[in-house]
């Protein structure tokens, strides 16, 4: 069992967890993941590393309330168990000294980016860190993520809190500055990492995104998480979960996303998990 | 008269606002606060407008036209003005998605996580694409926020069963405070707080059910944002067929309007608009309709019973293996038990099913005992609920509205508050219960004395109390009176009696009677089948008389009685566990098929299928059609299709008379000695079929929480017993443990239960109990 140090609820939908699993954060890497397992008979839910200290053991993860298990996790108090983490599973994304890497995060990627941009810095990078939401109330660890950024960039899609716009717009801030990147890294939901493959695509510097595929086992067993990624078939939990979007199928994901999404939204509401 | 909107020249002819006038005649002014069903409000400002000679900017919904009137809806000024209250609103309700340019890619991407716990943008919202608030902003090309946001960040309201309330989302239009307050007149919802701190809902931070809540989804329907949605609905998008049906769960079969999505029943909301109709629904019709159909406990396959156990067998085996039991029947000893909730269609073909196949007349239904029998019969005089509307005064004996004939209980708040005198006799507070003139809780006992002193009073003028005095006079002098008998008096031992009485009260006044009965469709079986009364069927049973019994989505008894041989079990709902029926045959439900109901005066009501069946399930019809033709009867198949093809142009119900015999109308049970509370016990009025909607629909669970005993508030303080507590209850010959919940409508001094079926676990309903908290 795990036990949980600290979760709360950071911004509307989003919730900080804090877990004791010294195992876990002995070798985990950034873009690595664990696999959570909220109570006997829940989903097993694939969470990426938001942060982790190895020397208290414990692990932080972002996570987003978006149906039963995650509803679960999110009413869990300091001094609760989990009953299963397990990892680091997945490939640690690649960390080299790449020049200019522009890391993006969205939702729940405004954590899970915090480990790419500290590993970054620490190589050597110059590393400009965008952050995504809707609207001021929606963002969150700016402080903590400018510690190793040469810059930060908010965009709010609202415009209430730094630039309006989304991905777009800050492709239209580096061109201003005349910041030309070498690689991008988005981290967030489908649709995030999806524009940002977009609108980067005439710089021609690969794209690194973390897919959120259905996953069930998260060692390469059940296939359910398969992609296709430049023509071929790939496992995000085992080759990935970090692709170059230039070469992963969006329509196909999109399809296998939406597979279950009826038995989801049933479960919803008909599991009696304090009204979800 | 005449008056000019932008320059067209409109004629009225009645007394509308200038906002109905403009919308009558085409011309849009946008709106967020007024409401067809309610009193002009003016709240949200949208609506002004600009006429001659009058100063200001007055709100069209508020202005009544006037002869000559020059109004224009559009100009300059209006238009910034508007955009500076639509900005007003944006600032306070998330709105990231209205603005955002990649808002089409996001609906592709987006829709597994719509389902968030909190909303924060459009394309997350339940309401999206449904919301009033985005047409508004679209008619304006809104595309920049000119004042700085500002999140409630209010907890989403999720504890009560039915709907959830984001008031992060609430734009204060006041919609659902209006339609609770003056079109449904519950009094639940009222505007809590003020300034920025205000969110609407039940006073005091009561829980919506303690506040009187019925749960009629009004104000969830009237919503124009997400802040009120539909917990069985939310995620499942907008549905893409609106479809006209009538709702099976009670005799008024109100007309509701079918939602689907990819031929799956997703909800039920009131006929009309959506969002502009409130409607006349209670909680059953308005959320448990799709929650019964879409239940995940239903009989998915055929099976049959072999004599090392169930298997599942496909259609084509099932009727084989049934059609040879049936080819070796002897004539009159099967029995078939029929649910009053099924088509006509159903029953038409049920009865030629038993004359041509089972060769029996014995056709019942488990409802129908001699309490129902009198009941119905006496319900032969029952008026419509016009009637009730235009009544000038109003008596109500053992009216448990709170979750039922929702038409009915608004027909009487709304007589009662203009004013007609509303007496209301029974053991619970329900809706109608706070128009009341006056409540009478009678002891065990009383219920009958009481309405043996109002018919002395009647003939003879001659009272010594002064409100049955009063109530006698209205009854007897009065043009209009009303009599509304609930379906609670078919579980109180006095029933037979209560009902003569009722009759005799009838016949020397000027009353008029409205009964409301908890089946859908009994109307029409009885139009269509000569049902026996179910304790001589029951009797026949015990003595052995009966080998087969065939039971049409209807449960009797939980257990297959001893000298039965064979049962063929046919229904949508799963057999009671201990049953073992040797045939089990899956059923379609409402919606799944088309049918006739029978309407309040007799004439048919046509249902359409507005579903596919779930499954591998069947119609009633198309089930007995087949096992007919393998029963190897002649021509049995093609005469049922026939029979069940000749719905009668009238449906007129028809019961014996000698089924009500004299020994049932005499003797008053003995209210036997005095002691601290009175036990008033219910058979559930929730059954479609045979599923107790308590038992199977979880929120409704929630509501009239089935298997526990009710006690008052103050009660339970005293005798120190919270929700959820175990209690001993004894009449002194018969002790029983029951959980408790906690509730604000019993009244003092009585303790409230709802069972099943048959007539409870204590001699007399009601009766005086004992308590005795279980320590634990």
């Amino acid at each position: 069992m795990f036990k949980v140090i600290e979760r709360k609820s950071i911004v509307p939908n989003l919730h900080l967890l804090v877990v004791h699993a010294p195992d876990v954060v002995e070798t985990i890497q950034p873009g690595q993941f664990v696999i959570i397992h909220a109570g006997e008979g829940s989903e097993r839910i694939p969470l990426t590393a938001a942060d982790w200290d190895r020397e208290e053991g414990t692990l932080s993860i972002v996570f987003m309330e978006v149906g039963t298990s995650t509803g679960k996790l999110a009413m869990l108090q300091p001094g609760d168990e989990i009953q299963t983490v397990v990892g680091p599973l997945g490939v640690p994304i690649e960390i080299e000294k790449f020049g200019v890497v522009v890391c993006i995060g969205g939702c729940f990627g405004m954590g899970s980016i915090y480990p790419v941009v500290r590993a970054l810095k620490e190589k050597g990078n110059e590393v400009i860190t965008m952050l995504e939401g809707r609207s001021k109330n929606l963002l969150y660890w700016e402080e903590k993520l400018s510690k190793y950024s040469d810059k930060v960039i908010m965009l709010t899609r609202d415009g209430s809190y730094g630039y309006k716009g989304h991905v777009k717009k800050g492709v239209e801030i580096l061109r201003e500055q005349g910041i030309k990147p070498d690689r991008v890294i988005a981290n967030g939901c489908t649709t995030l990492s999806y524009l940002a493959t977009r609108d980067y695509a005439h710089y021609d510097i690969p794209v690194i995104v973390t897919l959120n595929t259905i996953m069930i086992d998260g060692t390469g067993m059940c296939g359910v998480c398969r992609c296709t990624v430049d023509g071929k078939m790939k496992f995000a939990c085992v080759d990935g979960p970090s692709f170059d979007g230039r070469l992963v199928d969006w329509d196909e994901l999109a399809a296998r996303r939406k597979q279950y999404i009826s038995e989801e939204a049933f479960l919803v509401h008909h599991s009696g998990c304090g009204g979800f | 008269m005449k008056l000019i909107i932008d320059n067209k020249t409109i004629e009225v002819n009645r007394d509308l606002t200038v906002l109905e006038a403009a919308e009558e005649n085409g011309i849009y002014i946008p709106k967020m606060c007024a409401h067809p069903e309610l009193v002009p409000y003016g709240g949200c400002r949208l609506c002004i407008v600009e006429i001659e000679g009058r100063k200001g900017y007055p709100t069209s919904c508020t202005t009544i036209v006037e002869d000559g009137m020059i109004v224009r809806t559009d100009t300059n000024t209006l238009q910034d003005m508007r955009i500076d209250l639509v900005q007003l609103i944006l600032s306070e309700h998330p709105s990231g998605c209205l603005l955002c340019e990649d808002i089409d890619g996001c609906s592709q991407f987006q829709e597994t996580i719509r389902k968030v716990g909190v909303t924060t943008g459009c394309r997350w919202c339940p309401k999206d694409k449904d919301c009033e608030l985005q047409k508004v902003v679209e008619s304006f090309n809104i595309t920049e926020l000119s004042l700085p946001g500002l999140y409630r960040d209010l907890p989403v309201e999720k504890y009560d069963p039915f709907f959830d309330r984001d008031y992060n989302l609430c734009i204060y239009c006041g919609r659902c405070v209006r339609i609770c307050n003056e079109y449904r007149k519950s009094s639940v919802l009222s505007l809590r707080q003020r300034g920025k701190h205000t969110t609407t809902g039940p006073s005091f931070d009561n829980n919506h059910t303690d506040a009187g809540c019925e749960y009629c989804g009004a104000c969830v329907s009237v919503c124009p944002t997400g802040a009120m949605s539909e917990k069985s609905r939310k995620w499942w998008g907008m549905p893409d067929t609106y479809s006209s049906s009538v709702c099976p769960l009670c005799s008024i079969n109100c007309e509701i309007q079918v939602l689907s999505l990819h031929n799956k029943i997703v909800g039920t909301i009131p006929p009309g608009k959506p969002h502009e109709t409130a409607g006349e629904l209670c909680v059953k019709g308005r959320f448990c309709l799709s929650e019964i159909v879409n239940r995940t406990e239903r009989i998915l396959e055929p099976q049959f019973h072999y004599p090392e156990g169930y298997g599942i067998v496909s259609w084509d085996e099932v009727i084989n293996k049934g059609g040879e039991i049936l080819q070796n029947l002897k004539p009159e000893r099967s029995a078939v038990f029929i649910s009053p909730d099924l088509p006509v269609e159903d029953y038409l073909a049920a009865k030629t099913f038993s004359e041509k196949v089972l060769k029996t007349d014995v056709i019942t239904s488990s409802c129908f005992d001699t309490n129902m029998i009198a009941y119905t019969k006496l319900a032969f005089n029952s008026v419509s609920l016009e009637k009730v509307r235009k009544a000038d005064n109003i008596l109500s004996l053992f009216l448990n509205g709170n979750y039922n004939f929702a038409p009915l209980t608004m027909a009487v708040k709304g007589a009662a508050s203009s004013g007609i005198p509303y007496y209301q006799l029974g053991w619970i507070k329900d809706t109608t219960s706070r128009f009341a003139t006056q409540i009478i809780v009678p002891e065990p006992g009383d219920e009958v004395r009481i309405l043996d002193r109002i018919i002395t009073c009647i003939e003879s003028g001659k009272c010594d109390n002064e409100m049955i005095k009063e109530l006698s006079d209205r009854l007897k002098k009065n043009d209009n009176p009303v009599i509304i008998i609930g379906p609670w008096v078919l579980s109180l031992t006095n029933c037979t009696i209560i009902l003569d009485r009722i009759r005799k009260i009838i016949s020397i006044t000027n009353s008029k009677l409205y009964m409301p009965d908890p089946h859908g469709n009994l109307r029409g079986l009885l139009s269509s089948v000569s049902l026996k009364p179910v304790e001589s069927v029951l009797g026949k049973i015990n003595k052995g008389e009966i080998d087969l019994i065939y039971l049409i989505g209807d449960a009797p008894f939980s257990v297959k009685p001893k000298k039965v041989k064979h049962l063929f079990y046919q229904s949508a709902f799963p057999a009671p566990e201990d049953l073992e029926p040797d045939v089990i045959l899956p059923s379609t439900l409402w919606g799944e098929g088309g049918g006739t109901f029978a309407g309040e005066n007799g004439s048919p009501v046509t249902v359409k299928q507005v579903a596919n069946a779930h499954d591998y399930a069947i119609s009633h019809l198309e089930i007995l059609t087949r096992l007919a033709s393998a029963s190897k009867v002649k021509g049995a198949g093609v005469a049922i299709k026939n029979r069940a093809g000749k719905v009668p142009v009238r449906l007129m119900q028809q019961i014996p008379d000698d089924y009500v015999t004299a020994s049932a109308l005499s003797g008053i049970a003995s209210p036997g000695k005095k002691l601290e509370f009175i036990m008033v016990q219910e058979r559930s009025p929730h059954m479609y079929m045979n599923l107790d909607l308590g038992r199977g629909i979880e929120g409704l669970g929630e509501l009239v929480m089935p298997g526990h005993v009710q006690i008052n508030l103050s009660d339970a303080k005293d005798m120190e017993i919270e929700n959820g507590d175990s209690v001993k209850i004894t009449d002194n010959e018969v002790e029983k443990t029951y959980p408790v919940a906690v509730r604000k409508n019993i009244p003092k001094g009585v303790v409230f239960l709802t069972i099943l079926n048959g007539s409870g676990d204590y001699k007399n309903n009601p009766c005086y109990v004992k308590i005795r908290r279980v320590n634990v």
